[in-house]
């Protein structure tokens, strides 16, 4: 296969390229959570009796919070994170359809969240910035919840259980999994990095 | 009202509600979201779907905050009630905006209005013919693997690695078929059609966000 170069020579423009392939991803990225719906049904189901359905969310919102920092990570430029998670966010809300405009909102925050983590690092130290990056993204959705779920009618000990288990699972899923994910990209040799 | 609007206005309210706490505000919301599908001939069907789709996760949130919440009970129940009545009244809303909303009218008429750029709006079309495409290649990549023995879950790298793969390729191809196409980046761009902002969808707007202001603060809808 041939290889095809991911950065372009334009730091800050997103070319058409570039473009499509966030939105296909994005999409893609929503077909495989299809796959997770029946295990994030059986769990809830376990859960919502025991009054614990906030936590469902807090285990599988990993998943929704990859394509921004695999995008940030892929392009290594300012913006992508955000733009590429709303790309995403939008490939997701076509193809699920019901979930619509909230997604889009939602994709904002993440986006937003995530991105601040590579900023803190001055768009320097990409790894440094992946791992900043899960932190921030905990941080900003959790507060972005604290209203929108209504987390602030909760005591302390079932916010810090629902922080803990965020940061658990979108450390695991936009952290470890998309930094595999790149490894694999770049070992392939399919793209050409810049370094 | 034009498709720029559509979508202002329900970005709109679903902050509004994100932030406030009216169960009456939300079921209204509700009724007219259900009103607006049953005028666009929604099918039995997606109302079903509609339906399933929110058992959980409403009944999820009412016993998480009735347990867990923290105050009188009688504010407990409001609460979850206000929790309750508002991931239903997102489902509605989506799925009554989506049922009004052609897609290439709704990023042609981003373009006009807010000036989205034309790379990311032909770049975004151009991706979303490919949905059927992806679905049916995510099916062959979790078949190929099962046929050599190897499940791959939503948690495989190697899932999205080789979906990510299949994304490059395609990016590139339909890349270079928009450009033989004729496609600019960057080049001014004429329209043949014209999607103008409407005055009538602006006083629309206007009125509707009054009145849900009047709702939440001089009424104080419980």
């Amino acid at each position: 296969m041939e290889q095809v170069e991911i950065s372009s020579r334009s730091k800050s423009k997103w070319s058409l390229r570039e473009v499509i392939l966030m939105a296909l991803i994005g999409i893609a990225f929503g077909v495989i959570y299809f796959i997770m719906d029946p295990v994030y049904t059986a769990l809830d189901a376990v859960l919502v009796p025991l009054g614990l359905h906030q936590y469902t969310i807090a285990i599988t919102i990993g998943p929704w919070m990859m394509a921004a920092p695999l995008s940030s990570y892929l392009l290594r430029r300012v913006g992508a994170g955000l733009i590429g998670e709303l790309l995403g966010a939008t490939g997701e809300a076509l193809l699920g359809g019901y979930w619509g405009v909230a997604t889009l909102i939602s994709g904002f925050i993440q986006g937003i969240g995530s991105e601040l983590g590579f900023t803190l690092t001055g768009y320097k130290n990409w790894k440094t910035g992946l791992i900043l990056s899960t932190f921030t993204g905990t941080v900003m959705t959790f507060v972005w919840s604290l209203f929108h779920d209504g987390y602030l009618q909760f005591g302390f000990g079932m916010l810090f259980g629902l922080f803990i288990v965020r940061w658990i699972s979108i450390a695991f899923f936009a952290g470890v999994l998309v930094y595999w994910i790149v490894n694999l990209l770049e070992k392939s040799k399919l793209l050409k990095m810049e370094q | 009202m034009n498709e720029t609007q559509k979508l202002l206005l329900v970005l709109l309210i679903s902050i509004e509600i994100a932030f406030t706490q009216s169960v009456y505000l939300n079921l209204l919301l509700i009724l007219i979201s259900i009103i607006i599908l049953i005028i666009s001939k929604s099918s039995i069907k997606s109302f079903v779907r509609l339906i399933l789709v929110c058992i959980l996760p409403t009944i999820g949130s009412f016993t998480s905050f009735y347990f867990f919440g923290t105050g009188e009970a009688v504010q407990r129940i409001h609460f979850a009630s206000v929790m309750t009545t508002r991931v239903v009244a997102y489902v509605f809303m989506g799925a009554a905006f989506m049922a009004n909303m052609i897609l290439y009218k709704l990023l042609r008429s981003l373009e006009q209005n807010v000036k989205m750029s034309a790379t990311f709006v032909y770049g975004i079309l151009g991706a979303l013919n490919f949905i059927p495409k992806i679905i049916k290649a995510i099916r062959t990549i979790r078949a190929v693997g099962l046929m050599r023995g190897e499940v791959l879950y939503f948690w495989s790298p190697k899932l999205y690695f080789k979906a990510i793969t299949q994304a490059l390729v395609w990016s590139n191809n339909l890349a270079m078929a928009m450009t033989s196409h004729g496609f600019e980046e960057g080049e001014r761009r004429s329209y043949h059609e014209q999607f103008p902002t409407k005055l009538s969808g602006w006083i629309i707007i206007l009125v509707i966000m009054l009145f849900i202001q009047y709702c939440l603060f001089v009424a104080k809808l419980w």
